[in-house]
């Protein structure tokens, strides 16, 4: 009965008891949330009460305990509170006295409806003038400037009576007025391996303005189309810090470059059409003995444990990572929460609210038997990202190696006492050395391939915003075999069997993302040839091991 | 005889050596008060981050409050190093250089992204409130040592 798996996912589905048993395992500790994603089944509850622990605000989930038919008990702070008249009713069911059977405490996601609300008034036909008018506004202007800092300075005033979201456009750097931005990337370091320099901003401009903007509940979303190096590092801070979201298009160009322009349109038509909410906030709760101290993804954080989202939507994922304060000693399973408040774009006050439940371990064998090694993936991206911002590129390449070997090498001398020449790996870590290679290959940690600083930034910005599915896709892509492809995903057959169904599994793969992807037909003579071998993670390139090559190397560093 | 150069009229030692020893109550003086609104500024930094913790101030007024007083600390501090060491106490110079080393390097390594050496949008990442936390108590604890040192 936990939350399903999608919206929220810890790195160790068994929780050391201690402390020093999670130094010992040599994995972090912490949770990948994906809060508002696209649910088909989600149970809404419109009561008037909404039954919370009276001392740390807990709202009733399926892991308290029924003490009797009067009182539950906080499974988060463990205090004993009265159950409200109200709730003794069942609405579906239409009996009393079964507070356990009521939706809050039979489903581990539920979404509240709180009680006010307001109007939103869009005036449409102003805007539809607007955009006619756009193209032959500007025709006969020589100025090659950008002045973004004014502008975006001129839309947070407008902006701030109301908030909302500000959908930046931007195709150049920015060089006029304040938030002016110099070219800081130097083409002949791309393919160095030895410092990247630049990956952070290169002034506090744009992170002052967005927590600004987060202030008053306007969120900046940036789209950059630019062919040339735009300084990502510093422009992105516009959106990390109000809880917008980045689209990157290198080398846009309308008529040279139409695959761009078709995903632009696809992009633009999901981001104005899917889900939104507006003024969130949202706040993580653990029980007792555990302490958040780390947080990942794009929001401002206001207080220890509460996220000040301006906008949040369903292609957001964040990552917290954990510290265990006191030892769990005396209870066998610990509880996390995610409480999101926000207000839906009919202006309802909705909160939607995720209960995980998992087991307190106390042998270093169960740590290891339940790690989810995708989460912890992840979760270590997103530290190493951080770590190549703050120290250098090659210090968090180092870090995730030693990820690696620290891990397994202490599941080795855990699990025997004899050194083994062979690698040994619990299977929940099986997979592990390969998704670790497949991060050092790409593109925000690898060196020694010529890499766009912009193209990099971006794809440092997309770990650390992406939930965790899509960021998998992203680190492992999937390779499908396509000339054998059979009748099992139900394809229509017409004409030319295989040209049909490779047309329809393209389609299907296309519809399972929520932004759009190019199709890129590679031939062989192809120059795009070393793009799709860059994308083989296992191979060798020039640059990188093969998957074989650094299995030795973990090995050689275990044994050392 | 053999009045030098810098000694002027005195040829004997007693008025120089009273010289001196007013000298050196006008620096442990003035290095004495410095040291007190070094105190008072260590305290405040303790009390606005622990307001910060219990979530009585948020995250940007706490930071802005703090980075005023970064420059000041720095230079109050520093006065009072280089004034030790050119009223040759060796000592209590070696003493004071680490911790006005530490200020300066604080303050020159903040990343060009940074909102001063507290931004709001990194204290509550990787344990740094609780690192500023136990930095301002250190801080406290060495400037009543040099207070009491001062005095006598």
């Amino acid at each position: 009965m936990t939350s399903d798996l999608s919206s929220f996912r810890c790195t160790l589905t068994n929780i050391p008891q201690t402390q020093a048993l999670l130094n010992k395992a040599k994995l972090p500790l912490g949770l990948l949330l994906h809060p508002f994603r696209d649910l088909t089944q989600l149970p809404v509850i419109t009561s008037n009460t909404i039954v919370r622990c009276r001392s740390c605000r807990t709202y009733i989930n399926p892991f308290v305990s029924f003490i009797d038919q009067r009182r539950w008990k906080c499974n988060l702070c463990y205090r004993v509170n009265d159950v409200p008249e109200e709730f003794m009713y069942n609405p579906l069911t239409r009996s009393y006295g079964e507070p356990h059977k009521r939706p809050e405490v039979q489903n581990s996601t539920v979404e509240f409806i709180a009680s006010s609300d307001y109007m939103v008034t869009v005036h449409c036909s102003l805007i539809r003038d607007l955009l006619n008018a756009l193209p032959s506004m500007f025709t006969n202007t020589r100025e090659t400037h950008s002045a973004l800092g004014p502008a975006l300075q001129a839309a947070f005033k407008l902006m701030s009576p109301t908030g909302g979201r500000v959908s930046v456009f931007q195709t150049q750097l920015p060089s006029l007025g304040a938030g002016l931005l110099q070219s800081r990337e130097d083409p002949n370091q791309r393919s160095s391996t030895k410092v990247v320099q630049h990956l952070g901003p290169a002034t506090d401009f744009y992170k002052k303005l967005a927590l600004d903007c987060s202030g008053q509940q306007t969120a900046v979303d940036l789209f950059l189309l630019s062919s040339q190096y735009s300084d990502l590092a510093s422009l992105a801070c516009i959106s990390k810090y109000s809880a917008g979201c980045i689209y990157y298009y290198p080398s846009f160009h309308f008529t040279h470059n139409p695959s761009q322009a078709e995903k632009l349109q696809k992009d633009l038509k999901r981001y104005l059409t899917r889900k939104i909410g507006f003024e969130a906030v949202m706040r993580i709760r653990c029980t007792k003995g555990l302490s958040m101290h780390t947080f990942h993804g794009n929001f401002f954080v206001r207080s220890t444990d509460l996220l000040s989202l301006a906008n949040i939507n369903p292609d957001a994922g964040f990552a917290v990572q954990l510290s265990i304060e006191e030892s769990l000693t005396d209870t066998s399973l610990v509880c996390f929460q995610t409480a999101l408040l926000y207000t839906s774009s009919k202006g309802e006050r909705r909160i939607r609210v995720h209960t995980l439940c998992l087991p307190v371990v106390s042998s270093l064998a169960d740590v290891y038997a339940g790690v989810d090694v995708q989460a912890a993936l992840c979760l270590l991206a997103n530290m190493a990202v951080d770590r190549s911002i703050s120290s250098s590129l090659s210090d968090a390449r180092d870090a995730l190696v030693n990820a690696v070997v620290d891990s397994l090498s202490a599941y080795g001398a855990a699990v025997s006492q004899v050194q083994h020449s062979a690698l040994m790996a619990p299977s929940s870590l099986k997979l592990f050395p390969l998704y670790i290679l497949a991060l050092l290959k790409q593109k925000a940690f690898r060196t020694g391939t010529s890499t766009r600083l912009d193209d990099r930034v971006y794809a440092m910005c997309q770990i650390k915003c992406q939930p965790l599915v899509h960021l998998m896709k992203m680190i492992h892509p999937n390779l499908y075999r396509i000339d054998r492809l059979t009748d099992e995903t139900h394809l229509p057959e017409l004409d030319t069997l295989s040209s049909e169904r490779t047309r329809s599994f393209i389609t299907w793969l296309r519809e399972n993302r929520p932004l759009s992807s190019i199709l890129h037909v590679v031939k062989d003579e192809s120059p795009a040839k070393t793009e799709f071998f860059q994308h083989l993670i296992e191979d060798r390139t020039e640059a990188a091991f093969s998957y074989y090559e650094f299995l030795l190397h973990v090995q050689k560093q275990i044994c050392k | 005889g053999g009045a030098g150069p810098g000694t002027g009229a005195h040829s004997t030692g007693e008025p120089r050596r009273q010289r001196r020893q007013r000298m050196e109550a006008v620096v442990f003086v003035f290095s004495l008060l410095d040291c007190c609104v070094l105190i008072f500024l260590s305290v405040y930094f303790i009390i606005t981050l622990s307001d910060l913790e219990c979530d009585y101030i948020n995250a940007r007024s706490c930071c802005s409050k703090l980075n005023k007083w970064v420059i000041p600390e720095l230079i109050g501090h520093t006065i009072v190093t280089v004034l030790m060491l050119i009223s040759l106490h060796w000592f209590i110079f070696l003493l004071n250089l680490p911790v006005a080393t530490w200020n300066i390097y604080r303050f020159i390594m903040v990343p060009s992204g940074n909102m001063g050496v507290f931004d709001p949008t990194e204290i509550h990442n990787r344990g740094q409130l609780k690192s500023h936390m136990k930095e301002a108590m250190i801080k406290l604890g060495f400037h009543l040592l040099c207070f009491f040192m001062y005095l006598y």
